[in-house]
């Protein structure tokens, strides 16, 4: 009888057991909203016009507006430039994973797919990025550039937030697309001669 | 004038005992790092080896290591009928430990030479394979030290202290079956990630055979005394929750659905405690039908690579687990119910003849 009382006993917790964990409690994950996260950018130069051999400061502020995400990512371009070497200097830099430098002709994600479109970077660019991002999170980087050719020297900077499942999730949301078709705000310093 | 310390022989057993579940204690502490450090990897990527889950790893590794020299002087002076009994344990704990420690600067080189390391990687591998030898050694030496005070019908210390040599061995083989399914392991250098399909295979039939094996050791050692595979299971799944789970923030709604996983432990150990033998091993297609629960999270990673080819974030982690659940499930559950049949027969044999001697 005891036994008999113990097998009917199992056989119905575990039959509630496979009920909540198959039936009743997965569709309250499948439902839940997905997470809206919003990158913003603040960017500021120190100067707009310099002579050659000046250099000038540009110090951008990232903050994440919306929800908590996984991967928040400021990407600073240099269109005029073919590499980096030592017209770019990092001043300032509290993200918390390294900067990452992409050169020209290196394998980078496209169109907000976090690398599962892929295309070669055609000028290069310094990444930031943080990981996860909490909402309000601010992180800071701030480069010295001093150019190396008269003219106008232009910086491309966007940010992305992964995973992306709406345009919030960049910035900007309008604009130029840069060679991985994403949207980017451009600035720029006029370099003359001294 | 210095002192010397002699100890009596009834101390010279207490210590190795003692020692034995410091051994293991150690090595728990080693898979907590472990765990954490694989969750730790997947949320903010470390870029040094100087992280807080490396620094508990390494602090396990000294309790071991040093645990391992006290079990041995001990060991030394047991009579020669007893030094015998134990002695292959030692060896082996000795040989576990050398693996261990030799897996540090292994690991350090590596980080140093190669950036960093996936899950598999040659000094991973050693890591690994010194802490089972670590703990299933020390497991052996402490049933056999207190198997007659284990089948005392009263609980005792001993029924309780057995519970860290089982999750030692639990932790680090499922540490190791990890490594050979879960695809974090393609780096810069070296791709050892398992090919997706064995990677599945591996995992339906290694988790429930491990889990539900361990389960039918910690009922059979204490002679099917109810309470001692329930506090082995639940403790596996607070620490599972603590390192994988907790440590998420995008996870921490899962808590508890996760802890249901203790309904059906809960339930294997009754069986045990109240069913003969044959009835026993076949109870073991619970815990091994159960296993795609109690692995949560991680092996969110191995099935998505075939089932749903995602990328993983963390923040994604629940929503892939749970859409691949009505597909995986009905697959895994015939297979995965075998293996635990097939675990709870495997170690029904090994307590045997561990209890024989």
């Amino acid at each position: 009888m005891k036994k008999l009382f113990l097998y009917c006993a199992i056989a119905v917790s575990l039959m509630a057991y496979f009920s909540l964990t198959l039936f009743v409690m997965p569709p309250n994950f499948l439902e839940k909203p997905k997470l809206t996260p919003q990158p913003t950018l603040d960017v500021t130069l120190d100067k707009s016009k310099i002579n050659l051999g000046q250099s000038f400061e540009i110090k951008i502020t990232s903050k994440n507006i919306g929800d908590l995400a996984d991967i928040q990512i400021v990407s600073i371009q240099f269109p005029n430039l073919a590499e980096i070497g030592n017209t770019v200097k990092i001043t300032e830099y509290d993200f918390t994973q390294s900067p990452y430098y992409v050169l020209v002709g290196d394998e980078v994600g496209a169109e907000y797919t976090a690398g599962q479109k892929i295309v070669t970077a055609k000028y290069p660019s310094i990444e930031a990025f943080s990981r996860p991002i909490n909402t309000g999170d601010q992180y800071h980087i701030g480069l010295q550039v001093t150019p190396e050719s008269v003219g106008e020297f232009v910086i491309y900077v966007k940010s992305v937030i992964l995973p992306h499942y709406t345009d919030l999730a960049h910035y900007p949301q309008s604009g130029i697309l840069d060679y991985q078709g994403e949207y980017v705000k451009a600035y720029s310093v006029e370099v003359s001669n001294p | 004038m210095g002192k010397t310390i002699s100890f009596t022989s009834k101390q010279h057993s207490w210590l190795f005992f003692t020692s034995s579940i410091l051994v293991s204690f150690g090595v728990l502490i080693v898979t907590i790092g472990g765990s954490w450090d694989i969750t730790n990897h997947l949320l903010n990527r470390p870029e040094t080896f100087f992280s807080p889950p490396h620094a508990i790893l390494y602090i396990g590794v000294a309790i071991a290591l040093a645990s391992t020299v006290i079990k041995f002087f001990s060991w030394k002076n047991f009579q020669n009928d007893i030094k015998s009994q134990h002695a292959k344990q030692v060896k082996l704990t000795i040989l576990g430990i050398a693996i261990l420690v030799g897996a540090g600067p292994f690991d350090f080189f590596w980080h140093s030479n190669f950036g960093l390391d996936g899950l598999l990687s040659p000094p991973h591998l050693f890591l690994i394979s010194g802490m089972i030898l670590c703990s299933t050694a020390s497991m052996t030496s402490i049933v056999r030290y207190s198997n007659k005070k284990l089948i005392s019908s009263s609980y005792t210390l001993f029924h309780f202290l057995i519970i860290i040599g089982l999750l030692a061995v639990l932790l680090s083989t499922s540490g190791l079956f990890y490594s050979f399914s879960l695809p974090f392991s393609d780096t810069e250098h070296f791709n050892f990630n398992p090919d997706p399909m064995f990677a599945i295979a591996f995992t339906t039939i290694a988790f429930p055979f491990l889990f539900a094996s361990i389960l039918y050791l910690s009922s059979s050692f204490v002679n099917g005394k109810f309470g001692i595979a329930s506090l082995v299971g639940t403790l596996f799944l607070i620490i599972n929750a603590s390192t994988s789970i907790a440590q998420n923030s995008f996870l921490m709604p899962t808590l508890g659905f996760y802890f249901l996983g203790v309904i059906p432990i809960i339930i294997f150990d009754a069986m045990l405690s109240n069913s003969k033998r044959k009835l026993q091993c076949i109870a073991g297609a619970i815990p091994g039908i159960c296993f795609y629960f109690f692995y949560f999270p991680l092996i969110t990673h191995t099935y998505n690579e075939v089932f749903s080819h995602q990328i993983v974030w963390p923040s994604m982690t629940a929503l892939i687990y749970f859409e691949m659940l009505e597909s995986v499930f009905p697959l895994v559950v015939v297979p995965a119910a075998l293996a635990g049949i097939l675990g709870t027969i495997f170690a029904s044999k090994i307590s045997q003849k561990l209890r024989l001697i």
